[in-house]
């Protein structure tokens, strides 16, 4: 028995498995999570080695290149590279995508046990460090406050970030700026001088007056006492009473020498909210493996109940939430899935013209597109992009196989038989057909399974998602389609005519177009069977034509989201004070709030952090004099300028605010931001002031060239330092050393912690140190007391000198090499251009033989990622050619077919040209796509034209015929297809231009192809089946 | 007795099974995915990817009075549908066991 008798004498059977797919389906999809992309390990694993008091040099040449050299040979290595700066090395190892990372770090940690005895004594042991994803926030919350913001930092610690913590996947909460209660105590130096005190001897008293201690129990009586001193200090007060020492017999207070405030620590860091509003920041990450759209959603309810039990004057505003672009993008894609089936919908109800068949066919696409919900649960993956792509393009192609079936179990019913045998004798007589077409869509899309690289993380999943919908799809139309049309279809003698008027005209029009539809193309095949020639030639004009507009059509990796945020980083003179940058801050943010209407909110950030050992991985730079400022805009179809426009405009604006040293803009997130800096030219070469000239030069090149954005060059300048040189027989002789002076200059200049004041179970530090207005010259530092152990007191200068002097702050290596290199976005024009331009300028210029340039960033990733997708080109039209070689048994026949392969390119360039889109992976996905979907149609009209002319029609009569009948149906599988992928390609909300791209080239070569194909195809077939003939009437 | 064999495009089974029940015809013989092709008009019907339609034989051992009857009801089915093709062939039983 076959699957089509089997379904319709078993209806129970069929509507059963079928419901089955769809509740599992249903369940699979209400526990599917979400996420933009597919799930992408980073394959980068990083040696983080510390040596306090190294310089960048020093690291480079003892950690950096020993630890390289170890771990150069670990396997699947892709490249190596290092940055090195004062007391820190970065090693950090690039392996292929797709790597065991877990064995890569086993194998990292085996080598490093080599290294480590040839790494310097002092030290630290290396840690092996694995960078993920879920180190980016999640979240981050701008909170801000009037009248409790002294006491900011606690409210936000006990009343919002300890519920978070509690929530399911939150990783760490941690807040960034906000104050820091600190009891300061800033020491008078000339009072300090006067009573002959040292600030670390004040410092002692204190730790020694801050003090409870149990001291036992004593019985008295029938009772036990505990007995304790107590001698904590329980205001900042009582501080100033206590004594520091004694001077001609009079008692010295502490508030003798010093001011005690209870008040907030110096910052180092300034943040600031919605232009300069008093706050906090709270970065919320993820734990490892966690849902970000699930943990940000519950983040953000729980913010909601929190926000009520906050004083009034406390506000809590998002700053980013990288979920929001996520949601956005993916009902926005599901929304053109609706649309898809809209479209479908009306093509199949104009084609078919009976409600029935039409409704049948409609039925696959729900279990088809459910039953995919399935895969993705149980293989572990989310709905995203990729994913429900994958959906909206085998939309079209699902009802493909149900409209051949129901087609011929129509012409049974026409014919006379009953719906119930038509339908089982109908699908069985044209199923092994329905599955070789299957097979071709099946052999372009899974090799996709087969791509490495980053690509192919992306597109592994269409590849098994779209072969699992069309094989749901082809099963479908085996069984359910049979057993519903057995059912539903009425056959000839029970069918009644149309009795509403206005649908009779319409069927009767509708039917009358396809009829003068035919008919025209009845006259076109003529023609064209009269003019072969002719056609041969146009159509290789064309398609010529069209492979010399290649050059005019740009190349860029992935296409730029408008994720609704841009972040401006900028630097200032290297040394700029923090006071200084965020000025400079303050004057950026009236420019967005008096020219940026779109921005919703803003935060700024400037100076240090005290955690700052993460940020050189991620490869930001801190300093006092870097700032950057976050900012958040409506969204993409609520304003005029895209974020690309108001980047650009702020850079034309901030090239106005002077002080500015280097701006970088970007706009990018998620998949793009996986290639790295659009623009990445490496300068190789041992001698950095060799690198540095060419790179200085390759940046000036870059800088004028149109397109490029915020060219730099990734090493930072050299600091400003004031070196305090001391001189060992002056230090002799006055019984000092060099460890004693640096820490009186430390405890003056940097600050000294006491000790800790306790009040409600909290600690804050008692922090000693002169005030701002004695640290702010060399004189003073020159000036600065020292006690010597005779307990004299001399000054600095008796001892030392200061100098003046810059040190290089970074050193950076790849694969072994010392490598400047130059880094720059882009906008406005393809990266393949603006490469091409480089590439040119680099070529003509004079390179030494020591230095060599290389290519990374974006430009990498897409030239890796072509060359992938050339690869899976070819081995899909070859794939494509074998199914269809043994599906007609013939080695000519699928020859003639491929020749409808090259037309969908000049459709793909035509339409990417016309739109202006550049090539990037979507659209060249469409055209890998294409094979599949183009050769389905030749595939259609060549069999057809076998058939007549097997049944004893002569060639020419039956090409006019096949050609004739079989109009509707290509035309019908066409439309579907394409207007399936339409909404794709006219999507305009968040995160279209991921899939905009793909839709237009699939657009673009399915149209093309199409009409080339219905025209050239007979046109080829009636010419080599001729020749084949006369040369076997002459053998 | 008379044998009739009927033989029909397999789409119109049904039609033939109620002939036979009508008439209150129990035996018969059925071969089922029979090829064959008509002398001058219809379809070939061969199973193949040119002609993919098949046959079906219904072989009937039927006194002579229903005979006509059943050749009447052919005759209606070949009317409804006639592209499917049906064919009805009788001749005499000499012997039976």
């Amino acid at each position: 028995m076959t699957l089509p008798e089997i379904s319709v004498k078993r209806p129970v059977l069929t509507i059963i498995l079928y419901l089955a797919i769809i509740v599992l389906g249903l369940v699979s999809y209400q526990r599917l999570s979400i996420d933009l992309l597919p799930e992408i390990e980073i394959p980068m694993i990083s040696v983080l080695t510390s040596y306090p008091g190294a310089t960048a040099q020093d690291i480079e040449i003892n950690l950096s290149k020993k630890i390289e050299t170890g771990l150069s040979s670990v396997s699947n290595l892709k490249k190596i590279t290092s940055t090195s700066i004062d007391n820190v090395s970065a090693v950090t190892l690039e392996f292929e995508y797709g790597s065991n990372l877990d064995e890569a770090a086993n194998d990292i940690r085996n080598a490093l046990e080599l290294v480590k005895r040839n790494l310097p004594n002092d030290a630290d042991e290396p840690i092996i460090f694995k960078f993920s994803t879920d180190m980016m926030p999640i979240v981050m919350l701008g909170i801000t406050a009037d009248e409790s913001y002294i006491g900011l930092n606690k409210l936000v610690e006990d009343k919002i970030a300890n519920q978070l913590k509690r929530l399911p996947g939150v990783g760490t909460v941690q807040n960034l700026g906000g104050p820091v209660r600190q009891i300061s105590i800033d020491i008078d130096p000339n009072k300090l001088q006067a009573f002959n005190l040292t600030t670390s001897g004040i410092g002692n008293v204190l730790a020694g007056e801050n003090l409870n201690l149990p001291a036992g129990s004593i019985k008295m009586g029938r009772i036990e006492y505990n007995v304790r001193t107590v001698g904590e200090f329980t205001s900042a007060k009582e501080m100033g009473k206590v004594v520091v020492g004694q001077q001609a017999g009079r008692i010295v207070y502490l508030k003798d020498v010093a001011t005690v405030r209870d008040t907030l620590e110096e910052n180092t860091r300034d943040v600031r909210l919605m232009g300069g509003k008093r706050g906090l920041m709270l970065m919320i990450q993820k734990q490892s493996g966690a849902n970000t759209v699930d943990v940000a959603r519950e983040v953000l309810a729980k913010i909601e109940t929190i926000k009520n039990e906050l004083p009034s004057d406390v506000s809590v505003e998002k700053i980013m939430d990288s979920s929001e672009y996520i949601v956005d993008s993916i009902s926005n894609l599901s929304e053109t899935i609706l649309y898809a089936f809209v479209f479908v919908t009306i093509v199949l109800l104009v084609f078919l013209r009976k409600w029935r068949a039409a409704v049948i066919v409609l039925l696959t696409i729900p279990v088809s597109l459910i039953g995919a919900f399935v895969y993705l649960y149980f293989s572990g993956n989310t709905l995203n992009i990729i994913s429900l792509s994958s959906l909206a393009i085998a939309i079209g192609m699902v009802v493909d196989d149900a409209i051949v079936i129901i087609e011929n179990v129509t012409r049974h019913v026409e014919r006379g038989s009953r719906p119930r045998e038509a339908a089982i004798f109908g699908s069985t007589e044209v199923g092994l057909a329905v599955m070789a077409s299957t097979l071709t869509i099946v052999a372009v899309f899974f090799p996709l399974v087969f791509i490495t690289g980053l690509s192919g993380i992306l597109f592994r999943q269409l590849g098994f998602m779209v072969t699992i919908t069309i094989l749901i799809s082809l099963f479908a139309a085996l069984t359910i389609v049979p057993m519903l049309s057995s059912k539903l279809l009425a056959s000839r003698k029970d069918e009644k005519p149309i009795k509403n008027k206005a649908l009779k005209t319409i069927d009767s029009s509708l039917g009358k177009m396809l009829d003068s539809l035919d008919e025209f193309y009845k006259k076109v095949l003529i023609w064209v069977l009269g003019h072969k020639g002719t056609t041969i030639i146009i159509s290789v004009l064309i398609f010529a034509g069209s492979l010399a507009l290649i050059p005019l059509v740009g190349t860029e990796f992935m296409p730029k989201s408008d994720a609704a945020s841009l972040t401006i980083s900028m630097e200032l003179q290297s040394g700029t004070r923090l006071e200084e940058t965020s000025a400079l801050v303050a004057k950026v943010e009236d420019i967005i709030k008096r020219d940026f209407p779109e921005v919703i909110y803003f935060s700024g950030r400037a100076g240090t952090s005290t955690k700052g050992f993460s940020s050189i991985i991620i490869g930001q730079s801190e300093g006092s004099n870097i700032a950057s400022i976050m900012i958040r805009t409506s969204k993409k179809d609520q304003r005029e300028r895209s974020i690309f426009n108001m980047a650009d405009s702020f850079r034309e604006k901030l090239s106005h605010i002077p002080g500015i040293k280097s701006l970088t803009i970007s706009t990018s997130t998620g998949a793009a931001m996986m290639g790295g800096a659009p623009i990445a030219v490496d300068v190789v070469g041992q001698d950095l002031d060799e690198t540095e000239g060419i790179a200085n030069q390759i940046k000036e090149f870059m800088y004028n060239l149109k397109g490029t954005r915020d060219v730099k060059l990734n090493v930072t300048d050299p600091k400003p330092e004031l070196q305090v040189a001391l001189n060992r027989e002056k230090l002799a002789l006055n019984g000092l050393n060099t460890a004693m002076v640096a820490n009186a200059i430390r405890n003056n200049i940097y600050g000294l912690t006491a000790s800790k004041y306790r009040e409600l179970g909290d600690e804050y530090n008692i922090f000693l140190r002169y005030p701002p207005n004695e640290r702010t010259s060399i004189n003073q530092i020159e000036n600065l007391p020292l006690t010597t152990p005779m307990g004299g007191i001399i000054k600095l200068k008796d001892v030392g000198r200061i100098v003046e002097k810059y040190s290089p702050s970074e050193v950076r290596r790849k694969n072994q090499e010392r490598v400047i290199t130059v880094v720059s976005d882009i906008e406005g024009r393809p990266l393949g251009d603006v490469t091409t331009d480089i590439q040119n300028y680099v070529n003509k210029m004079y390179i030494p033989s020591s230095v060599t340039i290389e290519y990374g960033g974006q430009i990498e990733q897409q030239s890796d990622s072509f060359r992938d997708l050339g690869l899976l080109l070819l081995l899909s039209i070859i794939l494509v050619y074998m199914v269809m070689a043994a599906q007609f048994e013939s080695f000519l026949d699928p020859f003639i077919v491929m020749f409808s392969v090259p037309f969908a390119f000049t459709g793909v360039i035509i339409a990417l040209l016309v739109t202006g889109f550049p090539i990037n992976i979507m659209s060249l996905l469409g055209a890998v796509m294409l094979v599949g979907i183009v050769v389905k149609n030749a595939i259609v009209l060549v069999d057809y034209i076998n058939i007549t002319r097997a049944r004893n029609i002569p060639l020419y009569e039956a090409i006019i015929y096949s050609g004739r009948n079989r109009l509707r149906p290509v035309l019908m599988t066409t439309l579907t297809t394409l207007l399936g992928t339409l909404p794709l390609a006219m999507s305009k909300g968040q995160g279209s231009e991921m899939w905009q791209s793909l839709g237009i080239a699939t657009i673009g070569g399915l149209f093309f192809s199409s009409v080339i194909t219905l025209v050239l195809v007979p046109v080829l077939y009636s010419i080599f089946e001729t020749r084949i003939k006369q040369k076997k009437e002459i053998d | 007795m008379k044998a009739v064999m009927i033989v029909y495009n397999h789409g119109i089974t049904e039609e033939v099974d109620e002939a036979l029940n009508k008439l209150n015809i129990k035996g018969f013989t059925r071969f089922v995915d029979v090829h064959g092709q008509g002398s001058d008009k219809g379809e070939p019907h061969l199973g193949t990817h040119i002609w993919p339609s098949k046959n079906a034989v219904v072989i009937t051992v039927i006194d002579d009075n229903l005979v006509e009857s059943l050749l009447e009801k052919v005759k209606e089915i070949n009317a409804e549908a006639e592209e499917q093709g049906i064919h009805a062939f009788v001749w005499s039983i000499e012997k039976m066991i």
